[in-house]
């Protein structure tokens, strides 16, 4: 008779001792450091480059280099953190403090700065006006390869042949 | 690019695994002699690689932990035997085989006639241009067949 | 000679973590024989390998069940590590160790209470979970996340685990021990709990071979079959003894599951001391996989199997799956026949099932 009832001693110890639960959210829970909530991100150091939204397995990123923006749609997250590895200038990462329940999904759009739009886009144009002048001076100085050719071309005509001289 | 599908002639390891490359007669008869030394069958798989089906066998020794796969080729319209008569719970990869890639399987011993997922798409693993619907067995037998709810599409 | 009647157990059933379909056929209270029937959770992810490159192809396998999430991770990484003949330092060797057990406690806990809530011991339900919670919160703390890990990646891992985590886990883990061994010793020794698991269920060695059980299934019935005898990872160094029980009924499952646990808290305490303190985390590598390669490991519920090919694009070409609940049901089947129509809820559970791992 002593193989029953085994398990009593511990159901009474458990009647009268303090619960186990934490009365969340009354109580505000503590994570712990390095837990995996959710992405966060230093729109100013971002370069909008892609590799985040090519990194995503689930395809929830996305970003607008013209615009200067960054897209996440928190509820398909599943917080893998491959976006923060594979970020070139590390303004990702991911913290503590998981995404709280809505009644919707809803994406959070980042927006750079407009000190740092205006610089971006200063950048784009110095570079646009570098990029012309680089192909102007090409073209210059194919045209003058062209015409440097056709004299010489000219020149041993003449010295070949002395009647034929070209044009 | 090594290991080319079409001219696999010889037996080679693969880590501890070793695949051994058979013709689609022998595979009943290669099962039987699996069988006697007392092999347990671990898994069965198909892919569609370079035009062809790659079907593998695998056999586990449990007492040396060695490893040993099957490996036949064969083409889209080609049909094996099952071998559930030998290892009876072979049936089931066997109707995973079917229903996900279209490889058509004969003598199975309990046949689910492609509702063990009950996917909208037939074959959904193979390459469109070679899910043809008219050379697949296992037809919708009438249309009561869709399940009323919880029919799945494939994740693709 | 009884009438038969065919009575349809499942998808939705109060004892079942997961859905799965079983046609009893009846005679009488006794069943005659079981047919299964899957696919209310096939997602088709061995169809999403081509579409995605092989290293953010890990996040989808690892999330392709929730308790097992380590072990499909590890044994991804490991078999395109395999075909990339990538080597893993020490270190990390060690780490994938450490945090498989643990993986592996969590998972028999979780299912000590499940067993115990089928046949109506819900109080022993609530303290193993409990035990349990203290484990995750150890794996919480050193990975980041409860269940799903993601702290692996190919050719190693991302995390170290400090000195210090490194003395809380092994404090935590004689507390935990010690209330296990006072609850588990009062759960196998209880009369009620003997009655209903012994005898029950009994599939003997030669059918267990025949039917193609593995993991504590099959080494409950005398089978000493355990995948990390091959010496994967670090197991090869810290020393390492199946559990095996020549009964064969469903006490002995319970058995092994529970002796388990202490093998694996051994194992993580002679991992910690063995482990290089200092010491590369991943390896780097180049290039593409081109090749095929078979990893097998050992997963809480038994055997797995992760076949990858690839021809050298940054996706691969096929990925296969093969997880030990598709090779334990046909031994759950042969487990049902001639068992009572009450026994069939333990039955079921003591095959350990993890459904959203069989359809994938």
């Amino acid at each position: 008779m002593s193989r029953v009832m085994k398990f009593a001693p511990v159901i009474l110890k458990n009647l009268f001792s303090k619960p186990v639960t934490r009365r969340y959210p009354d109580v505000p829970i503590k994570y712990p450091e390095g837990d995996r909530g959710h992405v966060e991100i230093q729109i100013d150091k971002c370069i909008s480059c892609g590799m985040c939204v090519r990194s995503c397995p689930t395809g929830t990123l996305s970003v607008d280099r013209m615009k200067g923006t960054w897209t996440i749609d928190r509820f398909d997250c599943v917080q893998c953190g491959y976006c923060v590895l594979k970020c070139p200038v590390k303004c990702l990462s991911i913290v503590p403090g998981y995404q709280e329940p809505e009644r919707e999904k809803a994406s959070q759009t980042y927006q750079k700065s407009p000190e740092v739009l205006k610089a971006e886009a200063e950048k784009r144009a110095k570079q646009a006006a570098l990029a012309k002048e680089m192909a102007a001076k090409k073209a210059a100085a194919l045209k003058a390869k062209k015409e440097a050719e056709a004299a010489a071309a000219a020149g041993k005509a003449a010295e070949s042949a002395p009647a034929a001289a070209k044009n | 690019m090594p290991e080319e599908t079409n001219d696999k002639n010889t037996i080679r390891p693969v880590g501890e695994n070793v695949i051994v490359p058979i013709k689609a007669e022998e595979l009943v008869g290669k099962a039987i002699e699996m069988k006697k030394d007392g092999l347990r069958l671990s898994q069965a798989h198909c892919s569609w690689v370079n035009n062809q089906y790659e079907v593998s066998y695998s056999f586990a020794n449990d007492e040396t932990l060695a490893y040993t796969t099957l490996r036949i080729c064969v083409g889209r319209t080609a049909e094996l035997s099952s071998i559930s008569e030998i290892y009876p719970y072979a049936a089931f990869y066997e109707n995973e085989m079917e229903e996900l890639f279209g490889l058509k399987i004969r003598f199975k011993d309990l046949d689910y006639h492609n509702k063990l997922y009950r996917i909208k798409v037939k074959a959904p693993f193979l390459p469109e241009d070679q899910r043809d619907v008219s050379t697949d067995t296992a037809q919708e037998k009438t249309g009561a067949a869709d399940a009323p709810a919880g029919q799945k599409e494939d994740a693709n | 000679m009884g009438k038969r009647s065919v009575i349809p157990f499942g998808p939705q059933h109060p004892v079942l973590p997961e859905p799965i379909h079983l046609d009893l056929v009846v005679e009488d209270e006794r069943v005659v024989e079981a047919i299964p029937n899957i696919g209310f959770i096939h997602r088709g992810l061995e169809g999403l390998a081509p579409d995605r490159d092989f290293q953010k192809y890990l996040y989808v396998v690892e999330r392709t069940c929730g308790i097992c999430s380590f072990g499909h991770g590890l044994g991804y990484v490991e078999s395109i590590e395999g075909i990339m003949n990538v080597e893993v330092p020490e270190k990390a060797r060690y780490l994938r160790v450490i945090w498989a057990e643990m993986a592996r406690m969590t998972s028999h806990l979780m299912w000590l209470g499940f067993t115990a809530d089928a046949f109506g011991f819900e109080s022993l339900f609530y303290q193993a979970w409990r035990i349990r919670e203290r484990v995750l919160d150890l794996m919480e703390m050193t990975t980041g996340g409860r269940l799903i890990y993601s702290v692996l990646k190919v050719g190693g891992v991302l995390r170290d685990i400090s000195p210090e985590m490194q003395k809380k886990i092994l404090d935590d883990l004689n507390e935990i021990e010690k209330e296990t061994r006072d609850m588990t010793k009062t759960f196998l020794d209880d009369y009620s709990v003997q009655t209903r698991l012994k005898g029950v269920g009994v599939l003997t060695k030669q059918q267990a071979h025949d039917v193609g059980a593995c993991g504590p299934m099959a080494r409950a019935s005398g089978i000493a079959c355990d995948m990390r005898m091959r010496g994967y990872e670090a197991y090869a160094d810290l020393g390492f003894e199946p559990v095996v029980s020549q009964d064969g009924d469903s006490y002995a499952r319970c058995e092994v599951r529970i002796n388990e646990i202490f093998a694996s808290i051994e194992l993580v305490r002679r991992a910690f001391a063995k482990m290089p303190k200092e010491g590369d985390l991943a390896t780097a590598f180049k290039g593409n996989p081109n090749g095929e390669y078979f990893a097998r490991i050992e997963q809480p519920r038994g055997e797995a199997i992760f076949y990858s090919e690839g021809h050298g694009k940054p996706t691969l070409d096929r990925f296969r799956l093969r997880t030990p609940t598709f090779a334990n049901l046909q031994a759950l089947c042969e487990t049902l026949k001639g068992a009572e129509y009450a026994d069939v809820p333990i039955l079921i559970l003591t095959i350990d099932p993890c459904i959203s791992c069989t359809e994938r």
